[in-house]
């Protein structure tokens, strides 16, 4: 005791003062709720501010890629309005189009935060309950599905992504119109799994996979990725299906919320069937 | 010297008890809790090493912390009162320096100087004690207000303790 007490004289009483505190500080911020309040609000503070500013340097670094991300996606815009317009000069009276009933409406948001490397990703989106988002929303990229909004508060969300253990999405194969559920093992943060699809179906590698729009949380013909490999195990009756995921979780930016506007009818019409 | 860590001890024993079982049941309207337990730290030897007088004070932070259930506040503001104690020692220090008196309570020691040593290291203490508590500067008048009264009844406390165990010169 005495010779830790000469190696501390020595060394400097601040250092004893400052450990000291920081005992204190742990002590109180464990034992009394309403200072870990004050504290974790202050800390929070202080790290969101410090994320704000990182993003706002990274992303300008990033704005080349975004760029021609954003045009790609106004070419395909533009393809598909064109398409439309014929559409509608070809069956000038027949024509009952539901695309004047606005189906799904789609926020945009940025991401602000997010994991690619654990078992349970989450993304964090700079759109919350003020602009529109709530929870179960589906949430799109440009390329393709990215996840499912867990958790929202005024100004954020997170968003489970499809690189969760737990997040199951419908998936349809486009050419077969199959439908399996896409699910992740934790592996590799490029590829997926699809399930149940039949050993009869013919899945041939390359074959695009997308939304089958039965859940309510996406539209339907949303790109989730492509097959890269199928096989049948002897025994089971289901494809063991490896799919190439369309988005790139790493380099993600930019999303679109989903919000389907006829999602509480649906659904309150099906909770009736099982009350039957 | 041997004879004043005893002396040291003893006081602690003693105060610690009576700041515990009597003063801590003293609570005016939930506003003014008398601190006699700081005369402890304020009565170490002048000649402490400054570690030990940290140590000593975060130990009988702890042990008030420990029986009012605050664990880790008084602890907080004794540990600061031990660390800048050195300080106010300086600051207040006598014409002629300290030369070899060794307790602050010693009647070389005037009255007055131990006013002003009491004054700043009370108020130090329970100005870094009431803000931890409050756990935030929303409502600084009040905490103030605690902070003023609070000063005032301690620092009697303390001075009486002071009359009553003044060292002698022998």
């Amino acid at each position: 005791m005495q010779a830790f007490l000469k190696f501390i004289e020595r060394y400097h009483p601040h250092l004893l003062f400052l450990l000291l505190q920081l005992i204190c500080f742990v002590l109180i911020v464990n034992h009394h709720h309403y200072q870990r309040v004050t504290y974790l609000h202050a800390a929070n503070a202080v790290f969101s501010t410090v994320d704000k500013q990182t993003n706002g340097v990274v992303s300008y670094f990033k704005l080349k890629g975004v760029n021609e991300q954003l045009s790609l996606s106004n070419n395909d815009l533009l393809n598909k309005l064109y398409q439309k317009q014929i559409e509608v000069v070809q069956y000038p009276d027949t024509i009952r189009d539901t695309i004047l009933q606005v189906n799904y409406q789609f926020t945009p948001a940025k991401v602000v935060n997010k994991t690619t490397n654990r078992q349970h990703n989450y993304l964090t989106i700079n759109a919350g309950s003020a602009q529109g988002i709530s929870k179960e929303m589906g949430v799109i990229s440009e390329k393709g599905v990215v996840g499912i909004v867990k958790n929202v508060s005024e100004n954020f969300a997170t968003v489970m992504t499809l690189l969760h253990k737990e997040s199951r999405v419908s998936g349809l194969l486009e050419k077969h119109k199959n439908f399996g559920s896409v699910k992740w093992d934790g592996l590799n943060a490029q590829l997926a799994q699809l399930e149940d699809i039949p050993n009869y179906v013919d899945v041939y590698s390359g074959e695009q996979v997308v939304t089958s729009g039965y859940s309510s949380l996406f539209p339907p013909n949303i790109s989730i990725g492509k097959v890269k490999e199928a096989n049948s195990i002897k025994g089971q009756n289901f494809k063991e299906i490896t799919i190439d995921l369309a988005t790139d979780f790493g380099r993600l930016e930019y999303v679109y919320v989903v919000n389907y506007l006829q999602k509480q009818e649906q659904q309150q019409l099906e909770a009736e069937l099982q009350n039957e | 010297m041997s004879n004043i860590w005893v002396k040291n001890i003893v006081r602690f024993l003693l105060v610690m008890a009576f700041q515990l079982f009597v003063l801590n049941e003293v609570e005016l309207h939930g506003f003014i809790n008398p601190y006699l337990f700081i005369v402890i730290i304020l009565l170490l030897p002048l000649n402490i090493s400054r570690a030990g007088l940290i140590l000593a004070s975060f130990v009988v932070g702890l042990t008030i912390d420990a029986y009012s259930n605050m664990l880790g506040m008084h602890a907080a503001a004794c540990t600061f009162l031990g660390f800048v104690r050195p300080y106010i020692l300086r600051f207040t220090q006598p014409r002629n320096g300290y030369e070899d008196i060794v307790e602050p309570n010693d009647s070389q020691l005037n009255l007055s100087w131990f006013l002003l040593y009491a004054a700043v290291g009370i108020s130090l203490h329970h100005i870094v004690y009431f803000f931890i508590e409050a756990g935030n500067f929303n409502m600084p008048l009040l905490t103030l207000t605690r902070i003023g009264a609070n000063i005032i009844i301690s620092l009697m406390l303390v001075t009486i303790y002071r009359m009553l165990f003044v060292v002698k010169k022998s």
